[in-house]
């Protein structure tokens, strides 16, 4: 992964770390929903839910109601990293990436 | 037709593309290493596999776009027939640019 001097490139690191801590967030609700009722008082659970929400809310209107509720976390998951390529891939062609420098 | 066969035939067709779809698995492969190098310990045919399921994944989801603007237009409260015939049919055609090797190959 290609780093710049972080606050130079908030543009780039800000977006794609709460798209990564969105993805990793949804990843242990998809895992911790294994074992746990969708009901659940649990407070690690709540936190997962609570902030992955509005996520899943998004991408269920965007799936066909056939779809349970798993196959939406799950689809919000590939929702997620696409987003993290495109921003990736949108910043790349603009040429505002920020270049790895090599070493002295 | 039964609503498993549509279902059955949707993972079918975006289990092809996932496998066989060279073009956009390598895209994925590619920013999977870049983006999440330590989400499988770098393992690269572990990396492979994620992004083939990636990629189908991606097909059965783009595909998935108009069968829910259909149910949501028509004010649907669940799935029928008709979405379900616009959900596999979307994902049969991202699937064309894979049917090729898939034939060639096959499983």
């Amino acid at each position: 992964m290609t780093t710049g001097t972080i606050f130079a490139h908030w543009y780039f690191h800000l977006p794609n770390f709460i798209l990564a801590a969105l993805f990793y967030t949804l990843l242990g609700r998809v895992l911790l929903g294994i074992v746990v009722d969708a009901d659940s008082k649990n407070y690690i659970w709540r936190f997962f839910c609570r902030v992955t929400d509005p996520v899943v809310n998004a991408v269920a209107l965007v799936t066909p109601r056939a779809a349970p509720p798993i196959l939406v976390w799950l689809f919000s998951l590939v929702w997620l990293f696409l987003a993290r390529v495109a921003l990736y891939f949108a910043l790349a062609t603009s040429g505002l990436l920020p270049v790895q420098t090599p070493g002295a | 037709m039964p609503r498993n066969a549509y279902f059955v035939a949707i993972a079918f067709f975006g289990t092809i593309n996932g496998l066989f779809n060279t073009g956009v698995l390598s895209f994925v492969f590619f920013h999977v290493l870049l983006l999440s190098p330590a989400i499988l310990f770098g393992s690269g045919p572990l990396t492979f596999m994620f992004s083939s399921l990636i990629t189908a994944t991606a097909t059965i989801i783009a595909a998935g776009i108009p069968a829910a603007i259909y149910e949501r237009v028509r004010g649907q409260a669940d799935s029928d027939e008709v979405s379900l015939l616009i959900w596999m049919a979307g994902t049969a055609l991202l699937t064309l640019p894979a049917m090729g090797r898939f034939l060639t190959i096959g499983l």
